[in-house]
C-alpha cells in the first residue's frame, strides 16, 4: 500500500512535471522561416503576382535586403502559420504578420526597415506619419492599381490617390487656370513628397520659391529691379492648385495689383462700367504695360515695363 | 520630327534593354491600346484643352511592357505616342542594387488659336512692321487709327502656345547594406510663343507673340547612408537656365525714325529673362532614440548667379543715353546666397502622448551690388533724370519655430495642440519685419471603427514691427532741373494709408472639419469643410479682408459585384473687400470723396459623378463619368461720390461627360467604344472679344493680339482596341 502510494505520487509528480515541460516547450515554440515555396502552396495568386513585383527582384539580393528573402521578409517566419493549415482558430495561424490587422505604426516600421533613406528620409516627421497613416493606405504590394514600374499604388495614379483625402484639391485642379495635373502631365508628387520633407507642406524644396523655380527657372533672377513680393513668395499672387483667374492668379487683375498699388494717373476708376473700354481693366490689365512683373534686368525697367 | 526621333530612340532603347537580359526563366507581359478618334469642336480656341493635344485619326493611347528574369526587370510604358503630349518611361532594375529610370515627356501649353498679329519675326526676337507703314504713320499721325485698322484686318492668324519637352534620367545604386547613391537629372526644353506686351508710352501697349527658346537643366547626386540608429543624406546639385532669345525688339508702328520725346523710337527693346545658374548642397542627419524619438537636422546652402549683359538705357538713338557708356556697369554680376536650416524632433513623452518640436529657417541673401543709374528711359521715348536712381538688392529671411502635442485619450479619441512663432524679415521695404504667433488645436474621434471625425482650428496674429516711410515704395523724388519729371512737387507716390497684404498686420482664422465613414465594404463617404479668414485690421487702403468657405465631399457605393457608383461635390465661396483712392492726375488725391471700394464675390461649384457597370462579368463593361466646374465672380463696386456701377458678372463653366463601353472580343483583346462631350462657356469682360486695336472709340493707342477667351462645345467618338500579350 505504501509502495503503491509512493508509486502513485511519483507518477503524478512526473506527469505534472511532464505537463509543465510540455506547456513550457509549447509556449516557447518559435516560428521558423520556411521559404516562399511553402507560401505558394496556399497563396498561389499572391505568389504569382509577387514574381512581377520589384520587391521580388530586390529579395534576390539577400546581402542587401535580408537573410530571409521572399514573403517572410515582410510577413515574418511562417512555419507555425503553415502548420496551422488554414485553421483560423489555431493560435499559430496568427503568428505571421497580417498587415490588415497590425497597427499602422507597426506596419510602417516593417516598411521602414528597408525604406528609410531617399524619399522616406523625413517620414518620422511627416504630416502623414503624425496623422497615423499606414504605408498601405497608399501602397499595395500585391494588388497595385497603377500600371508601369512606379510606386505600387492603391489608385490608378498619384493624383487620384491624393484627392481621395484632399478632396478640395480635386475641385481646385478642375478650375479654368490650372497646372497640367488634370491632364496627367504633372502629379502632386512632382511638388510634394507625401513621405515628408524639410520644407513647408511637405514640398520638395526648402521654400515655395525654390520649388517653383524648378520648372520656372526663368523667374529666378536675381534681377536688377525686383518686385519684392515675388522674391519672397510666389504664393502671394498665385494659387498653385488652380484658380479661375488667368495665370492661376489669386485674384483677378487689376484687383490683385490694386491690393498693393494705388498710383497716381492710373486712375483706379474700376467702378465706372461705361468707361470699361477706356480704363485699365481690359485684356491683361496692368500687365498690358508692366509685363516684366517678375522682375526686370533692363536698366530702364524700374517700373517693370522694359 | 524631334518627337518622332525621340519616340523611335526610346523604342529602340527599350528593345535593346529588354533583349540584354539573361535568357533564363524569362517572363513578360504587356498591353497596348490603340485605335482612332473622330472629334468635332465648335470653336478652335481651346482654353480648357491647354495642356493636351486633341487627337484626331489614328492614335496610340497607351502601351506597357514588363519583362523580368531573375533579378533583372525591365519595364517600358507610356501614352500618346508620337503626339505633342506624349510620355514614355523606361525602367531597368537589377535586384535591389541598380535601378535606372529614363523618361521623356512633352507638355503642351496652348493659349489661343485665334490671335492675330501683323508683326513678322525677321530674326529671333526681332518683330518688324513694313517700313512703309511706319513712315506713313509718322508722316500723317491723324490717320494712325484707320491705317492700323486696315493693317490688322488682314493680319494673319497665329497660334499662341509653347511646348516643354522634359527628359529625365535617374540612376540609383545600393552598393552595400546601408548605402544608397542616386544621380538624377532633368532637362527641360521650352519652345514656342506666348503673348507679351511692349509699350511706347503711357497706355500704348503693343502685344506681340514673345518667342520662347529656353533650356533648364537640373542635376543632383544624393547619397544616403544608414547605420543602426543613424542616417545621413547628402545632396549636391546644379541648376541652369539658358534663354536663347534674351532681347525682344519690336517696331514702333508710329515711327520710322528715332525721335527724342513724342512717339519715341523706331524700335523698342525689352530685356527678356536673363540666364542664371544655381549650385547647391545640403546635408541632413537623423538619429533615432528610445521612446520612438527621432531627431533630424538639415542644412542647405545654394548660390545663384546671373550676369547677362545689360541693354542700354534706351534703344532710341536720338537720346545720348542709348550709349552703353551711360550705364554704371555692363552687367549686373548678381549673386544671391540662400541658407536653409531645418531641425525636427519627434518623440513619445508618455503612453499616448506624442510631441514634436520644429525649427525652419531660410535666408535669401541677395549680394548683388546696388548700381546708381543717372535715370531711366521708361518707354524708349524720353530720358527722366534722377539723382540718382539706385537699384536695390532685396534680401529676406523667414523662420518658424513651433511645437505640436498629440494625446490619445483612448483608442477612439485623440486631441492635439500646436503653437508656432513665425518671423519674416526683409530689406528695403516699408515693413521690414513681421512676427506672427499661431496657436491651434485639433480633435479626432473615431466613434466606430469605420468612422472618423476630425476638426482643427488655428488662429494667427501677424504684427508689423515698424512702418518705415523712408522705404515706402514710391517715396522717391526726382532731381529738379531741365529734365525734371512730373512728380517733383510730391514726395509720396503711394497713398500713406496703403498697407500691402503680404506684409500688413493680419488676424488669420482657419478651421477645418472632416468626416469619413465606411459602411462595411460597400459604402464609403467623406466630407470636409474649411474656413479661412484673413482680416487686415490695420489696413485703410489695400486688401482689407478675405473670407473663404470650402465644402468638399465624395462617395463611392459598391452596389454589387457588377455595379460601382461614385460621386463628388465641392463648393467654395470667397469674399474680399478692398479699398482704394482715385488720383486722376499726377497729384495724389487726399479727398475722401475719391475713395472707392470693391467687394468681390467668387463662387465655385464642382460636381463629379460616375459609374462602372459590368453587365456581363469579364465580357462587357460600361463606365461613365461626368464633371461640372462652375465659377461665378461678382464685382460689387462703390465710391465716395456714389457714381459707381458694378462690373458685369464673370462666369466660367465647363461640363464634361465620357461614356466608355468595352467588349472582351478575344481572350486577350478588348474593344472599346468611347463617346465624349464637353462644353465650355466663358463670360469675362476682360478677355471676351478682345479687339486688335484699342480703345474702340477715339484715337487708338494699343495693339492687341485679340486672343479672346471663347467657349466651345466638342463631341468625340473613339474606337479603341486593347490587346494584352
Amino acid at each position: 500500500m505504501r509502495h503503491s502510494l509512493a508509486f502513485t505520487s511519483t507518477l503524478l509528480a512526473c506527469s505534472l512535471i511532464s505537463l509543465i515541460i510540455a506547456r513550457t516547450s509549447l509556449s516557447q515554440a518559435t516560428p521558423k522561416y520556411v521559404g516562399s515555396e511553402t507560401c505558394k502552396g496556399c497563396h498561389e495568386a499572391q505568389w504569382t503576382a509577387f514574381q512581377k513585383n520589384a520587391h521580388y527582384r530586390a529579395e534576390q539580393d539577400p546581402k542587401l535586403v535580408s537573410d530571409q528573402a521572399g514573403c517572410e521578409s515582410c510577413h515574418g517566419p511562417g512555419s507555425l502559420h503553415a502548420e496551422a493549415g488554414g485553421d483560423r482558430s489555431n493560435p499559430d495561424f496568427a503568428t505571421i504578420r497580417n498587415f490588415k490587422t497590425i497597427p499602422a505604426e507597426k506596419a510602417n516600421e516593417i516598411c521602414a526597415s528597408c525604406h528609410s533613406g531617399g524619399e522616406q528620409f523625413y517620414w518620422k516627421h511627416s504630416d502623414h506619419s503624425r496623422a497615423g497613416l499606414s504605408c498601405l493606405q497608399c501602397h499595395s504590394i500585391h494588388h497595385r492599381q497603377n500600371a508601369g514600374a512606379g510606386p505600387m499604388l492603391t489608385a490608378v495614379d498619384v493624383n487620384h490617390l491624393c484627392v481621395t483625402c484632399h478632396k478640395d484639391k480635386r475641385a481646385a485642379i478642375a478650375r479654368s487656370a490650372h497646372m497640367p495635373l488634370r491632364e496627367g502631365r504633372m502629379t502632386c508628387y512632382d511638388c510634394h513628397n507625401p513621405h515628408g520633407s524639410a520644407g513647408p507642406h511637405q514640398i520638395r524644396a526648402a521654400s515655395n520659391n525654390e520649388l517653383c523655380y524648378k520648372c520656372h527657372a526663368d523667374k529666378r533672377g536675381p534681377f536688377l529691379w525686383e518686385h519684392p513680393p515675388v522674391r519672397e513668395n510666389c504664393l502671394n499672387c498665385h494659387q498653385p492648385h488652380g484658380s479661375n483667374n488667368d495665370k492661376a492668379l489669386a485674384a483677378k487683375r487689376p484687383y490683385l495689383c490694386q491690393s498693393c498699388h494705388i498710383g497716381t494717373r492710373h486712375p483706379s476708376t474700376l467702378y465706372d462700367k461705361p468707361d470699361l473700354v477706356g480704363n485699365r481693366l481690359f485684356n491683361r490689365s496692368c500687365t498690358n504695360c508692366h509685363s516684366q512683373v517678375h522682375g526686370s534686368n533692363h536698366p530702364s525697367g524700374r517700373y517693370l515695363e522694359r | 520630327m524631334t518627337t518622332l526621333r525621340i519616340a523611335v530612340a526610346m523604342a529602340l532603347a527599350c528593345g535593346l534593354v529588354a533583349s540584354a537580359g539573361t535568357p533564363i526563366a524569362r517572363a513578360a507581359e504587356g498591353d497596348v491600346t490603340f485605335g482612332g478618334q473622330w472629334w468635332t469642336q465648335t470653336d478652335p480656341d481651346a482654353k480648357y484643352q491647354e495642356f493636351s493635344v486633341v487627337p484626331r485619326g489614328a492614335l496610340l493611347e497607351s502601351f506597357m511592357l514588363q519583362e523580368w528574369s531573375g533579378r533583372n526587370g525591365v519595364a517600358v510604358w507610356g501614352g500618346n505616342a508620337m503626339r505633342a503630349d506624349q510620355a514614355t518611361r523606361i525602367t531597368w532594375a537589377n535586384g535591389a542594387r541598380f535601378r535606372l529610370d529614363l523618361g521623356y515627356a512633352e507638355i503642351p501649353h496652348l493659349f489661343s488659336q485665334v490671335a492675330r498679329s501683323p508683326y513678322v519675326e525677321t530674326a529671333p526676337g526681332w518683330f518688324t512692321l513694313p517700313d512703309s507703314l511706319q513712315a506713313k504713320n509718322q508722316r500723317t499721325t491723324g490717320t494712325y487709327t484707320a491705317t492700323m485698322r486696315d493693317l490688322l484686318d488682314t493680319a494673319p492668324v497665329i497660334g499662341l502656345g509653347f511646348g516643354t519637352s522634359v527628359s529625365t534620367a535617374r540612376l540609383r545604386v545600393r552598393p552595400t547594406h546601408g548605402w544608397q547613391i542616386e544621380a538624377r537629372g532633368t532637362r527641360r526644353e521650352r519652345s514656342g510663343v506666348k503673348p507679351y506686351a511692349m509699350t511706347f508710352g503711357f497706355s500704348t501697349a503693343i502685344e506681340i507673340p514673345e518667342p520662347i527658346e529656353q533650356r533648364m537643366i537640373d542635376g543632383d547626386v544624393v547619397a544616403d547612408y544608414r547605420r543602426d540608429r543613424f542616417s545621413t543624406q547628402v545632396d549636391v546639385g546644379v541648376s541652369t537656365f539658358d534663354n536663347f532669345i534674351s532681347t525682344l525688339r519690336v517696331d514702333n508702328p508710329k515711327r520710322l525714325t528715332d525721335v527724342n520725346g513724342g512717339d519715341g523710337p523706331k524700335v523698342g527693346a525689352l530685356d527678356l529673362y536673363p540666364d542664371n545658374k544655381v549650385v547647391r548642397a545640403s546635408v541632413a542627419m537623423s538619429y533615432l532614440m528610445p521612446r520612438n524619438t527621432a531627431l533630424t537636422a538639415t542644412l542647405g546652402v545654394s548660390q545663384g548667379t546671373q550676369n547677362d549683359p545689360f541693354l542700354a538705357l534706351t534703344n532710341n538713338s536720338a537720346l545720348p543715353q542709348s550709349s552703353l557708356d551711360s550705364l554704371p556697369a555692363r552687367s549686373l554680376d548678381a549673386k544671391a546666397v540662400q541658407l536653409n536650416g531645418d531641425v525636427r524632433l519627434a518623440t513619445t513623452l508618455a503612453k499616448g502622448l506624442g510631441g514634436s518640436l520644429r525649427f525652419h529657417y531660410t535666408d535669401y541673401d541677395n549680394q548683388t551690388p546696388n548700381l546708381d543709374f543717372i535715370g531711366q528711359v521708361p518707354y524708349d521715348v524720353s530720358f527722366q533724370r534722377y539723382a540718382p536712381l539706385s537699384s536695390e538688392a532685396r534680401s529676406n529671411t523667414q523662420w518658424q519655430a513651433g511645437g505640436d502635442l498629440d494625446y490619445a485619450v483612448n483608442s477612439k479619441v485623440s486631441v492635439g495642440a500646436m503653437g508656432e512663432y513665425r518671423v519674416n524679415e526683409r530689406t528695403v521695404r516699408e515693413v521690414e519685419k513681421n512676427n506672427e504667433t499661431v496657436l491651434g488645436a485639433r480633435a479626432r474621434v473615431r466613434p466606430m471603427s469605420a468612422m472618423q471625425i476630425e476638426a482643427r482650428y488655428w488662429r494667427g496674429d501677424r504684427k508689423i514691427d515698424a512702418f518705415l516711410d523712408e522705404d515706402y515704395e514710391g517715396f522717391k523724388q526726382r532731381a529738379v532741373g531741365p529734365t525734371a519729371g512730373v512728380y517733383d512737387s510730391l514726395a509720396d507716390l503711394e497713398q500713406a494709408e496703403l498697407r500691402r497684404f503680404d506684409v500688413a498686420a493680419r488676424i488669420q482664422d482657419r478651421a477645418t472639419a472632416g468626416v469619413s465613414y465606411m459602411f462595411g465594404e460597400r459604402l464609403e463617404l467623406g466630407a470636409t469643410y474649411a474656413y479661412l479668414k484673413n482680416d487686415y485690421h490695420e489696413t485703410t487702403f489695400g486688401l482689407q479682408d478675405a473670407t473663404a468657405h470650402t465644402v468638399a465631399s465624395n462617395g463611392a457605393y459598391h452596389v454589387n459585384e457588377r455595379l460601382d457608383l461614385n460621386g463628388g461635390y465641392g463648393y467654395e465661396r470667397t469674399e474680399t473687400h478692398q479699398a482704394s483712392r482715385e488720383s486722376g492726375t499726377a497729384t495724389l488725391s487726399i479727398n475722401p470723396l475719391d475713395n472707392w471700394g470693391a467687394f468681390l464675390k467668387d463662387t465655385d461649384v464642382f460636381v463629379a459623378a460616375g459609374f462602372d457597370w459590368w453587365p456581363k462579368a469579364d465580357k462587357i463593361s460600361v463606365s461613365a463619368n461626368y464633371q461640372l466646374s462652375r465659377h461665378v465672380a461678382a464685382f460689387d463696386l462703390s465710391n465716395g461720390r456714389n457714381t459707381a456701377q458694378d462690373l458685369p458678372t464673370n462666369i466660367y463653366r465647363r461640363h464634361e461627360a465620357v461614356l466608355d463601353a468595352s467588349y472582351q472580343w478575344l481572350e486577350k483583346t478588348r474593344v472599346s467604344l468611347r463617346y465624349g462631350w464637353e462644353e465650355y462657356d466663358i463670360l469675362d469682360w476682360a478677355t471676351n472679344d478682345v479687339p486688335l486695336i484699342f480703345p474702340l472709340t477715339g484715337t487708338a493707342n494699343a495693339v492687341f493680339l485679340g486672343d479672346s477667351s471663347e467657349g466651345y462645345r466638342a463631341h468625340r467618338v473613339a474606337v479603341l482596341v486593347k490587346h494584352q500579350f
